[in-house]
């Protein structure tokens, strides 16, 4: 009987999980990151939009983040079933090309803009970020203004963040710190684990312990207030821009060189960075957009605070350095 | 002569080779899901990682959260499984029961939102707290909030695990401890602690093997990086290392830990005969004293209270989220039939794995201690080894001859078919031992063997523990993250993954209102399966 009943189950499954595939026409395989091609996100938009023009079908396949993208194409290698990777940050592309499995965009990419200029033939960038500390301003009246008084050897007051072994806005403190801080960097991560509540595995974990008040500080994005204030309506969130700048996180996407699907790829990369598309990213993916969107982009992103300086460390220097830094990062906040 | 030795062969014909082959099959799997990781190009030394200042900081911190986390359940697991075999037919008292077996099957994002909300800086305990005027405030972030989340999840388990080793004790047993006027004390050395010996190592060292296994819950309330297990560092060789070498190397180095619990384990095993009265009802003891029915009482009230905390905060919070947000409740109702379109074939491939290991094991540990050995070891390697690893190494085994949907699906219920076989065999193991104690003899004094002892002898009593068994596997099949996670079929996605992608989406409210109804649906999962398949008398 339970036997009956799991088949049953299980052909409920195949059935609503297989759309109806018409075998003419092609099919576009993208490798995102999971959250992209959530309802809300901007997956489904995109998709719907690109369909109509293209006589083709999107597959996506969505892992749980960038570096869980970069795995599995070291692990599929050329056998990969993907035409497009898209979710890889700037701080894991000189990995993404060393795989070898990169072909040049071959993108016009002239309407771009981005807070540093964009010359990469591999990568089309799709949206950007800024690192940055969000606070509750009902708990926490004076927030800390500088990486330094961050740094502060205090306890208070309490902050949490992501780890960087494990998550990409953690790697990117951990490079945020090292740019800023340098040498310092040891001793400041020292004082750091003083006013740390807890350092969680992903963004989520520890965005959720801070709207659950468990911390009035958590390291997120500048864009974090924007959604807040649109869905919402209050003003409670804000972001900290640091005196010393804050680092920069740019998402981009490639096509593939085994792709069998090569002219659809790279008409499906030109669309990414068309104004349409654009258009979507930042109530999606609540992140600034890569294209000058004008009175397009919604006011709350406009109202946001731009930082002073922008901090990006060279990607094949953060490559190389990663694991020092992790190790210095073990050595100081972790004992 | 021949005839005879059938009979004592098991309840099945070639039951006995059945189960030796399913346990290999089982083996060679979780064996060859490592050696895939090996066959991958890696770049890290062995050597040098392994003596490590790293490696050894995770292991120390690894032992330490594992053995604290065990010995405060396993206790806190004792006297509360003590205090309801003694009270055991209060109202309310099944359901409590029924409760005891949400922890464990709950994903680890739910219960550690639901932890902090009770206990956390902003939870019921704080608020409390500041409402009395006292200036303290809870701290559970560091190796005490480890701890009490792993107590959480692992109390209820000891308490499941061991509550059948009271229902071992002949009823006859109990009757004379009183017709002797036996102290407490005296009870507890000559009745009921021989009986621990059986039962209490299984279930520490499968406690201490999950807590070993932790990860979420480690980082997210560990207070800091020194907050590591070996998992954590499973999960950076295969994230951004992908080194998968070295997170076999790792796996294998927590497989090692778990090895040598369970050798441990094995070792203070007490061989004392567990009774086989024919009268097995169980012992009417409510003719104690009225001190001591108090602290059952309040033993048991205890457990409750340190789980219904949690759980009550997860539905509350839920209601709120449910009027901030604007759910969609088709994509709910989505997720939820994939859910349990995923989690009830893996609770039955769970069943067909684990039951005939189960039923081989226990014919076998009379004559052949060494078959014995083997079939456990089959039993708990699932358990002892590293989910990330074992996943990666099931994707890397079906790539191979399947793609798209069809190896999502498969992967993802052979994965949490493997990994739910240990709480299924710890499940149905006492209740074997109980069929087989109680009729062996009779079956071979009347020749019933084979297939209609199954229909006629075990099932009726199996059924209710195949029953739970069932339940427990297909809820915690129902929280699978790291089966989806891995295999990333688009089309495929679950409450646990809209839950994560609400989170991930600032839509708070939304992944509240999300994790009270997977709690909803788990606990009405659990209880449908146990009823509809365990029948009345389950559990």
């Amino acid at each position: 009987m339970t036997l009956r009943r799991c088949a049953l189950l299980a052909a409920v499954i195949a059935t609503s999980a297989a759309a109806p595939a018409s075998a003419d026409v092609p099919t576009l395989t993208i490798y995102t990151y999971s959250s992209f091609v959530a309802e809300w996100g901007p997956g489904p938009v995109l998709q719907k939009e690109f369909e109509a023009g293209c006589g083709c079908k999107i597959e996506w396949v969505a892992l749980e983040d960038g570096a869980a993208l970069l795995s599995r194409l070291k692990l599929e290698g050329e056998k990969t079933d993907a035409d497009i990777v898209l979710g890889i940050d700037t701080n894991l592309t000189v990995e993404t090309k060393a795989t070898g499995l990169v072909a040049p965009h071959g993108v016009d990419l002239s309407a771009v803009k981005l807070p540093v200029a964009w010359n990469d033939a591999d990568f089309v960038p799709y949206d950007y970020g800024y690192f940055a500390f969000v606070y509750d301003s009902q708990t926490l009246p004076n927030p800390p203004q500088s990486l330094a008084e961050l740094a502060s050897p205090s306890d208070a007051p309490k902050l949490i963040y992501m780890d960087p072994r494990t998550s990409t806005p953690g790697l990117g403190l951990l490079l945020w710190v090292k740019e800023v801080l340098g040498d310092e960097a040891a001793g400041a991560w020292k004082n750091i684990a003083k006013k740390t509540l807890t350092v969680t595995k992903g963004w989520s974990e520890g965005y959720g312990l801070f709207l659950k008040g468990e911390a009035p500080l958590v390291l997120s994005y500048t864009t974090s207030p924007a959604y807040h204030q649109m869905m919402e309506k209050t003003d409670r969130y804000k972001a900290l821009t640091f005196a010393e700048g804050n680092y920069l996180q740019i998402e981009v996407a490639a096509r593939l060189k085994n792709s069998d699907q090569p002219e659809l790829a790279q008409k499906f990369l030109a669309f990414l960075v068309s104004r349409s598309a654009q258009e979507k990213i930042p109530t999606t993916n609540w992140m600034y957009p890569v294209v000058d969107l004008g009175d397009a982009l919604p006011e709350a992103f406009r109202k946001l605070p731009v930082p002073t300086k922008t901090l990006l460390v060279p990607e094949d220097k953060a490559a190389a350095n990663r694991t020092a830094w992790i190790d210095e990062w073990l050595n100081s906040a972790g004992q | 002569m021949a005839q005879q030795r059938r009979a004592v062969s098991g309840p099945v014909i070639g039951a006995d080779q059945l189960g030796m082959s399913v346990a290999l099959l089982l083996a060679g799997l979780v064996g060859a899901a490592l050696l895939m990781l090996f066959a991958q190009a890696g770049e890290a030394e062995i050597g040098p990682l392994l003596g490590s200042a790293y490696v050894w900081h995770i292991l120390r911190f690894t032992l330490t959260q594992a053995l604290l986390s065990t010995l405060l359940s396993a206790a806190f697991g004792v006297v509360v499984a003590r205090a309801f075999a003694r009270e055991a037919s209060f109202p309310g008292r099944r359901a409590l029961l029924g409760l005891m077996s949400l922890p464990i099957v709950l994903p680890s994002l739910v219960a550690v939102f639901g932890i902090i909300a009770i206990y956390g800086q902003n939870g019921w305990l704080a608020r409390a707290l500041a409402a009395a005027g006292a200036d303290a405030k809870p701290d559970i972030y560091g190796l005490g909030g480890v701890v009490l989340a792993h107590v959480f999840f692992n109390l209820p388990l000891a308490v499941r695990l061991l509550l059948p080793g009271w229902h071992s004790i002949p009823v006859e047993s109990w009757r004379l401890s009183a017709q002797l006027g036996m102290s407490g004390w005296a009870v507890f050395r000559l009745i009921e602690w021989p009986m621990l010996r059986r039962y209490l190592p299984h279930a520490a060292a499968t406690i201490f093997m999950l807590c070993v296994g932790s990860f979420a819950i480690v980082l997210a309330l560990g207070g800091g990086p020194g907050a590591a297990t070996f998992e954590v560092a499973v999960f950076e060789a295969l994230r951004f290392e992908f080194d998968p070498p070295k997170a076999a190397v790792l796996a294998l180095g927590g497989l090692a830990l778990n090895l040598i619990c369970l050798a441990l384990a094995q070792g203070a095993i007490g061989d004392a005969a567990i009774g086989s009265g024919w009268r097995m009802r169980d012992h009417d003891w409510r003719q104690r004293g009225l001190g001591a029915r108090l602290l059952d009482i309040l033993l048991i009230g205890a457990a409750a209270l340190l789980l219904a905390g949690p759980v009550a905060a997860t539905l509350i919070d839920g209601l709120t989220g449910l009027s901030e947000a604007t759910l969609d409740w088709s994509l709910v109702a989505r997720a939820a039939l994939t859910s349990i379109g995923l989690a009830v074939p893996a609770a039955a491939l769970t069943l067909l794995l684990s039951l005939p290991i189960v039923l081989a094991e226990a014919a076998a540990r009379a004559g052949s201690p060494a078959r014995s050995a083997i079939l456990r070891g089959a039993l708990i390697l699932p358990i002892a080894v590293s989910p990330m690893a074992l996943g990666l190494g099931c994707f890397l085994i079906l790539r191979p001859s399947l793609d798209g949907t069809p190896r999502a699906i498969i992967g993802i219920v052979l994965l949490n078919a493997i990994m739910t076989v240990p709480f299924a065999a710890a499940i149905l193991r006492p209740a074997i031992e109980r069929a087989r104690s109680r009729h062996d003899h009779l079956c071979r004094a009347l020749g019933i063997a084979g297939w209609s002892r199954w229909r006629l002898i075990d099932w009726p009593i199996l059924r209710p523990s195949i029953g739970t068994a069932l339940a427990m596997a297909a809820t915690m099949a129902l929280g699978d993250l790291v089966g989806i996670g891995l295999f990333g079929d688009a089309k495929i996605r679950n409450l646990t993954l809209l839950l994560y992608d609400q989170l991930g989406a600032y839509r708070m409210g939304g992944a509240a209102a999300v994790a009270a109804l997977l709690m909803l649906l788990i606990f009405a999962l659990y209880q449908v399966i146990e009823r509809l398949v365990g029948g009345r008398a389950a559990p």
